[in-house]
C-alpha cells in the first residue's frame, strides 16, 4: 500500500516549519498505540525513497524540512545546529504529540543527538544513521566535486528514485549549510556531553561510508551510554538508499522491539 | 625462502575405487582413524623440528579424501606439541560456516599458540558445498562478505552489530581477540588469475596450489601483482606461498616411485568420487565467473593424474627426488615464481608413512639449508588494512 505524504506548515512559536507526514499508528505487541517517528534528513534534503513508505507502514511518520532546505524559509534566530534542534523538539512538542521515536541521518543525526541531549523529554528511541558532526582530525567530509560526492554517497547510485527537485533547488540546500554555522568537522561541545543521550540509541553506518569516518562511530561508542552500533554491508553514505532492506530490517526491528532487536525472532521478526 | 608443512591426512586404507560422492561410510574404521589421526599429528609436529617454518592443514568433507571436518581441532593439537613453526589453518572453509564462529577459533588458535596462526579464508572446491548445503552460486560473495565481517570481529573496539546480505548479527564482542595486531595474516586460495585478484583486492596472502606449468603460475603471480598495485599496496615475496607436492628420497629413482604409486591411489581413489561432484556443481551452477575459469578447472579436473611424473617434473609442477635434485627444483620454482612460501604436501595418496617421515629427514639434512635464504621474508607478514579499518 503506498502511503500519501501530506505537506503541511507548523506554525510554532519561533517560526513555521514545513514537513511532510503520513502513515497511520499502528500498535505494538501489548496493543499500545506506537510512538510516532520524526526523521531529519541530511545535508542534501528530502527525497522520498521508498525506506520513507515502509517506515510510515504501522507508525505516524513525520518528516521535517530544514529550514532553507528545499525551497522554504529561514526562521529568525535559528541560525545553529542546537536552535535547530530547539526548533525541531518545539515542533514535537506542538504538532507530533509530545514524544517519539527519532531517526537523524547525516546532518539530521547531528541535529538529533543534541535534540537527545537538551530535549530528553521528547525522544524515545534514538537512530543515528552516517551521523555528521563529529568527523576527528578532519577525516571524511563532504568532497566538492560533484561526481566525487555522488560516488562517496551512494554505492549503488542506481537505487536512487527520480528527483523531481531542481538543479537549483538541490544546489541551494548544500549552500544552506552555512546559515547554520556548524562547527565542522568536530563539534566539540556535543563530544563532550553525549554521555547526556538518555536515549537507547541504534548507531548505523555503512560498511563503504567515507563521508563520515569510521571514528565518528568510534566516538559516538564510546560517548553514549546506552547504544548499539550495526554496520550496514555494502552501503555507502546514503545506507538507506543503498541497501533499504537491510536498513529497514534493524531500524524497524530495534524501533518495534528496542533492546529485544539483539534477539532473533525468526520469522516472526518482520510480521511484528 | 619459507616452507609450510602440509597434510591433508587421508583416510589411505580406503579399500576400493567408487565414483559416487559422499563416499559410502559403511568401509569407515574409528580405530584405524584414530591411527592415522596420532601419526599424522606427530609427523606434523615433526616438521617443526626438520625445519618448515610453518605447519598446517585443511577441511574437507564427506569423503576418505581429507579426515578434517574441522582443522582447526587439529590446529589446536598442533599448538600443544610445538614452539616455534606458525599454525597454518588453509583453511577454514568460510562461506559453509558462521564467519563469527570462524572469528572466534582462529582467535583462540591465535592467542594459544602465541600469536602463530596463519589464516586461510578458503572459498574451498566446488563439490564441498553441497555437505553444507550451500548454493554454490553464492560462495564469492559468502567469501566476501565474511572476510569483511571477520576482520571487523577481530578489529573493533567495541560492539557492533552487522546487517549484511548473507549474515546479520545484531552484538557482535570477541573474547578472545586475535594476539597478532591488526589480525593474524589471511590467505585466500587463487590459482587462477581471476581468484588472485580477488586475493589482492581483499590485501590478503595468495595461495596458489595444482599449477599445469610454471608459466602458468606466473601468469596467476602477475594478474595478484598488478591487481594489488591497482588497490595501491605492494605484495612482497612473504605474501605469495606455492603449493607442490613434495617427495624426497635418497635417489631420484626411489622418490619417483613413492610418488608415481601415492599420486595414483590419490587420483584414482581418493579423487575419484568427488570429481563427478565437482563437475556437476561447476556445470550446474555459477561457483565460477565467466571468464574461463570454470572450463579451466574442469580441464585440470579431468587431465590431472595424466602426466606422468617425469613430464611434472620438467613442468616444475612437483618437487620430486633426491635432496641435490630437490634442491634445484625448489631454486627454479623460486626463480621463476618469486614466491616467499612454498607449500610442501608429502604425504601424497598412500605414500608409505615411514617414506614421508624419512623424506623430511632428508630435507631437514641436506635441502633445508641450501634454500633458506633464498628469499628474505621479513618475519611478521605485514598485514595490509582494510579501508575503514
Amino acid at each position: 500500500m503506498t502511503v500519501k505524504f501530506e505537506r503541511k506548515t507548523a506554525q510554532l512559536g519561533t517560526g513555521t516549519l514545513d514537513y511532510y507526514v503520513g502513515g497511520e499508528a499502528g500498535t505494538d505487541e501489548e496493543g499500545d498505540a506506537r510512538l510516532p517517528l520524526v526523521m531529519l534528513h541530511g545535508a542534501t534534503g528530502h527525497l522520498e525513497t521508498e525506506v520513507h513508505q515502509m517506515l510510515a507502514e504501522g507508525r505516524r511518520l513525520y518528516l521535517p524540512i530544514t529550514p532553507g532546505h528545499d525551497g522554504t524559509a529561514h526562521v529568525p534566530g535559528v541560525d545553529g545546529i542546537e536552535a535547530l534542534a530547539a526548533l525541531i523538539a518545539e515542533f514535537i512538542g506542538a504538532e507530533v504529540g509530545g514524544r517519539c521515536d527519532l531517526l537523524g541521518y547525516s546532518l539530521g543525526g547531528w541535529q538529533a543527538c543534541w535534540l537527545a541531549i537538551n530535549h530528553p523529554e521528547v525522544v524515545e528511541l534514538l537512530v543515528l544513521a552516517g551521523c555528521a558532526g563529529l568527523r576527528p582530525d578532519d577525516k571524511g567530509g563532504m568532497p566538492k566535486d560533484p561526481a566525487e560526492l555522488l560516488r562517496q554517497l551512494y554505492a549503488h547510485p542506481e537505487k536512487l528514485p527520480e528527483d523531481p527537485r531542481s538543479a537549483q533547488i538541490k544546489q541551494s540546500n548544500v549552500a544552506n549549510l552555512a546559515h547554520y554555522n556548524l562547527p565542522e568537522p568536530l563539534d566539540q561541545p556535543l563530544m563532550d556531553r553525549l554521555g547526556d543521550i538518555q536515549s537507547l540509541t541504534l548507531i548505523l553506518h555503512g560498511t563503504l561510508e567515507e563521508i563520515i569516518p569510521i571514528e565518528t562511530c568510534r566516538v559516538l561508542s564510546a560517548g553514549i551510554p546506552n547504544r548499539y552500533l550495526v554496520y550496514i554491508y555494502d552501503a555507502a553514505h546514503g545506507l538507506h538508499v543503498d541497501q533499504p532492506e537491510r536498513f529497514l530490517e534493524v531500524v524497524r526491528d530495534f524501533l518495534n522491539r528496542g533492546v529485544g532487536f539483539i534477539v532473533n525472532q525468526g520469522m516472526n521478526t518482520a510480521a511484528e | 625462502m619459507r616452507f609450510n608443512y602440509f597434510h591433508l591426512m587421508p583416510y589411505d586404507v580406503f579399500p576400493e575405487k567408487t565414483e559416487q560422492w559422499p563416499v559410502n561410510n559403511v568401509a569407515f574404521d574409528a580405530e584405524t582413524a584414530r591411527q592415522l589421526y596420532n601419526e599424522y599429528i606427530d609427523t606434523m609436529v615433526f616438521a617443526e623440528e626438520c625445519g618448515w617454518d610453518s605447519i598446517g592443514c585443511n577441511e574437507h568433507h564427506f569423503s576418505p579424501y581429507g579426515l578434517m571436518s574441522n582443522c582447526n581441532l587439529i590446529g589446536s593439537a598442533l599448538i600443544q606439541r610445538t614452539s616455534r613453526v606458525k599454525i597454518a589453518m588453509f583453511g577454514n572453509l568460510v562461506p559453509l560456516l558462521n564467519p563469527i564462529r570462524v572469528a572466534e577459533e582462529y582467535a583462540m588458535l591465535d592467542v594459544i599458540s602465541g600469536g602463530r596462526l596463519m589464516c586461510g579464508f578458503m572459498r574451498g572446491i566446488p563439490h564441498e558445498y553441497i555437505a553444507y548445503g550451500i548454493p554454490p552460486d553464492e560462495s564469492r560473495p559468502r567469501l566476501a562478505e565474511a572476510t569483511e565481517l571477520i576482520r571487523k570481529a577481530w578489529t573493533e573496539p567495541a560492539p557492533f552489530g552487522w546487517e549484511g546480505e548473507f549474515y546479520k548479527f545484531r552484538a557482535v564482542s570477541l573474547w578472545p581477540k586475535p594476539m597478532q595486531k591488526p589480525h593474524p595474516p589471511i590467505l585466500y586460495s587463487g590459482s587462477n588469475p581471476d581468484s588472485a585478484r580477488t586475493a589482492a583486492r581483499n590485501r590478503t596472502m595468495l595461495g596458489m596450489v595444482f599449477i599445469p606449468n610454471l608459466e602458468a603460475g606466473r601468469a596467476v603471480i602477475e594478474a595478484y601483482l598488478d591487481e594489488a598495485h591497482k588497490c595501491g599496496w605492494e605484495p612482497g615475496p612473504e605474501h605469495i606461498l606455492c603449493g607442490f607436492h613434495t617427495c624426497i628420497a635418497e635417489t631420484d629413482e626411489a622418490a619417483r616411485e613413492h610418488l608415481e604409486r601415492g599420486v595414483k591411489y590419490f587420483m584414482q581413489v581418493l579423487m575419484a568420487p568427488q570429481r563427478e561432484a565437482q563437475q556437476i556443481v561447476v556445470q550446474k551452477s555459477r561457483y565460477f565467473g565467466s571468464d574461463g575459469a570454470g572450463e579451466f578447472f574442469l580441464h585440470r579436473l579431468n587431465h590431472a593424474g595424466t602426466r606422468t611424473i617425469e613430464g611434472a617434473i620438467e613442468d616444475g609442477t612437483v618437487i620430486c627426488g633426491s635432496p641435490e635434485t630437490v634442491v634445484k627444483q625448489i631454486k627454479r620454482i623460486h626463480a621463476e615464481l618469486g614466491c616467499g612460501w612454498i607449500n610442501t604436501n608429502m604425504k601424497i595418496g598412500n605414500i608409505p608413512n615411514d617414506a614421508v617421515r624419512r623424506g623430511m629427514e632428508l630435507f631437514r639434512d641436506h635441502v633445508h639449508a641450501e634454500v633458506q635464504d633464498l628469499s628474505k621474508s621479513t618475519d611478521a607478514m605485514p598485514v595490509m588494512a582494510m579501508a575503514g579499518e
